[in-house]
């Protein structure tokens, strides 16, 4: 049995694998209140306006995670290394998710849309990053039924004012871009860094989007809303590890 | 995986091959000098018998661009053959047990056959025809795809990194120098080109050279003290037509070694190969290499 085993292995190889750190990463709704499904979101503003969204769609171009900062003593031994230690942005890297997903905001909130598993250096991370940036054509989940192709954010649904009165209807698109650098927030909403410091740890964590707290600062109406909606998507988004 | 069977195995298969020499390969060409194999002096019917041990790692790029360390044992078995003083062939069987660890800490395994290479020697001048004092000899050969695509249990393929050939077909040339000098002196040089053709699943190796320099000091007949220099430039890699990142440059080490012969035709060579100059393109080392090897005139 010996020889046939060390001949098969020399002449078709034997090869096996022991897994590394990975960390799966998601994009799932989370608004404050309860979870919402069906063809339509409705959001509350501060004003007391009820804002009905109808069909919605947001590109989110990018993930990164980010190590947490060096001590002392690892700055030390990094600066006896002779290996390099670039940390230059490419398209892919074992840190960054680059392949552009677009989330489709009527997706029901008890789904998670996965963005990719990265398999980053060993360490502990404590940040990450997330750019919202205009789809192109090779973007996960690109739409058919609107022109999201071009845009970063595209938006419709009605505004039913506070004080009664016809709602008002409003379709808003934008090709800006925002890029927001949030912490890793643990269950309890605290600072939590995630460990992937152990061969075989395999992670989750998630974006999270906040689509409640969109029109506290944006009114929907008002001139240039599409641009400043989409910073304020980015200044709502979260970054939690489970 | 470190083989502990590595030494044991060298020598056993060493006792296996060596049957009793008809006559001592000293006195078939005259020199005395103890030598690795490929750099002997041939004449005709001088068959050689080599087994070798070898321990090298490598590591390119950097843990945010996916960098990677492998760890490479090495069993090379061979043997050369010289059908006349004027021209010899050599074959060189490599089975590899490398490592691969990747920043993320996952660690890929493999064993199998490296890549086969037959070298001709076709000694071109020589002083004189016995007990020769310079030999200057023309180099060719091939290196074979031998060594299969490694792939994962689910049939997913490898990393090139972890891969032990690219699949390509190597043609080699090359000229070598050897001279003893007088005394308990000598020295040999070589240099070695090797031209590929392209590889598989998208590989393009890029042609390499290689250059050998060294004198050998032996003071007493069993025991001989090298020291030289192993140079190689190489050529930059593609992968699916895009440059393959950290690779291409130049390295020279430092290559000491000694040779003992505990029995008439018998040399065990320990080496080591220390860098000394690393111009590898990008991020990129080799660390020192050590082997242990055993010769026999058969």
């Amino acid at each position: 049995m010996l020889p046939v085993v060390v001949t098969s292995c020399l002449v078709l190889g034997c090869s096996s694998e022991e897994a590394g750190v990975s960390l799966a990463l998601h994009l799932a709704h989370r608004p404050s209140g309860a979870s919402q499904s069906g063809p339509e979101r409705i959001i509350q503003r501060p004003n007391g306006d009820v804002v009905r969204l109808t069909r919605g769609h947001l590109n989110v171009a990018s993930v990164e995670i980010l190590a947490c900062p060096s001590t002392a003593w690892r700055k030390l031994l990094e600066a006896l290394s002779p290996v390099g230690t670039a940390r230059a942005h490419t398209e892919g890297t074992p840190t960054r998710i680059g392949e552009p997903h677009v989330d489709d905001l009527l997706r029901d909130d008890a789904q998670a849309l996965t963005l990719g598993t990265l398999k980053p250096p060993a360490d502990r991370y404590c940040r990450g990053t997330v750019l919202l940036e205009p789809a192109d054509a090779d973007a996960v989940g690109l739409p058919a039924s609107v022109p999201m192709e071009g845009n970063t954010l595209w938006l419709e649904g009605t505004v039913e004012p506070a004080g009664g009165g016809a709602a008002q209807p409003f379709q808003l698109a934008s090709s800006s871009e925002a890029e927001v650098d949030a912490q890793f927030l643990g269950p309890a909403g605290s600072p939590s860094p995630v460990p992937l410091t152990t061969a075989g740890i395999a992670r989750t964590g998630q974006v999270l989007v906040r689509y409640d707290r969109w029109f506290d600062g944006v009114d929907p109406l008002a001139p240039g809303a599409a641009d400043a909606l989409v910073d304020a998507i980015a200044a709502s988004l979260e970054l939690r590890a489970d | 995986m470190r083989p502990s069977w590595l030494l044991p195995a060298l020598a056993l298969l060493a006792l296996t091959v060596a049957g009793p020499a008809l006559a001592c390969a000293t006195c078939g060409c005259g020199d005395p000098t103890l030598l690795s194999i490929g750099v002997e002096q041939p004449f005709g019917g001088r068959i050689r018998a080599f087994s070798e041990g070898q321990y090298r790692t490598e590591s390119s790029g950097t843990p945010q661009t996916g960098g990677t360390a492998l760890a490479e044992w090495a069993l090379n078995l061979g043997g050369s053959y010289a059908f006349s003083s004027r021209w010899a062939l050599s074959l060189t069987v490599p089975v590899l047990f490398r490592t691969l660890e990747s920043a993320d800490l996952s660690r890929d395994h493999s064993t199998n056959l490296g890549d086969v290479e037959a070298l001709a020697k076709v000694v071109l001048w020589r002083d004189r025809e016995f007990s020769a004092r310079h030999l200057f000899s023309l180099l060719g050969g091939m290196r074979f795809p031998t060594a299969p695509l490694q792939r994962l249990p689910d049939g997913t393929v490898l990393g090139s990194d972890i891969q032990a050939g690219p699949g390509a077909w190597w043609f080699i040339g090359g000229v070598s120098y050897y001279a003893r000098l007088g005394g308990p002196w000598s020295a040999y040089a070589s240099v070695l080109a090797y031209l590929p053709t392209k590889g598989r699943e998208g590989l393009e190796p890029a042609p390499t050279g290689r250059a050998t320099v060294y004198g050998q000091l032996q003071p007493w007949p069993w025991l001989s003290v090298r020291l030289g220099t192993d140079m190689r430039l190489d050529g930059v890699w593609h992968e699916n037509g895009a440059v393959s990142p950290d690779t291409g440059g130049f390295i020279a080490f430092l290559s000491p070694a000694v040779l003992l012969s505990p029995a008439t035709d018998w040399v065990i060579q320990l080496a080591a190969r220390i860098p000394v100059i690393n111009a590898l393109e990008g991020v990129h080392t080799e660390g020192t290499s050590a082997s242990i090897s055993l010769v026999v005139d058969l």
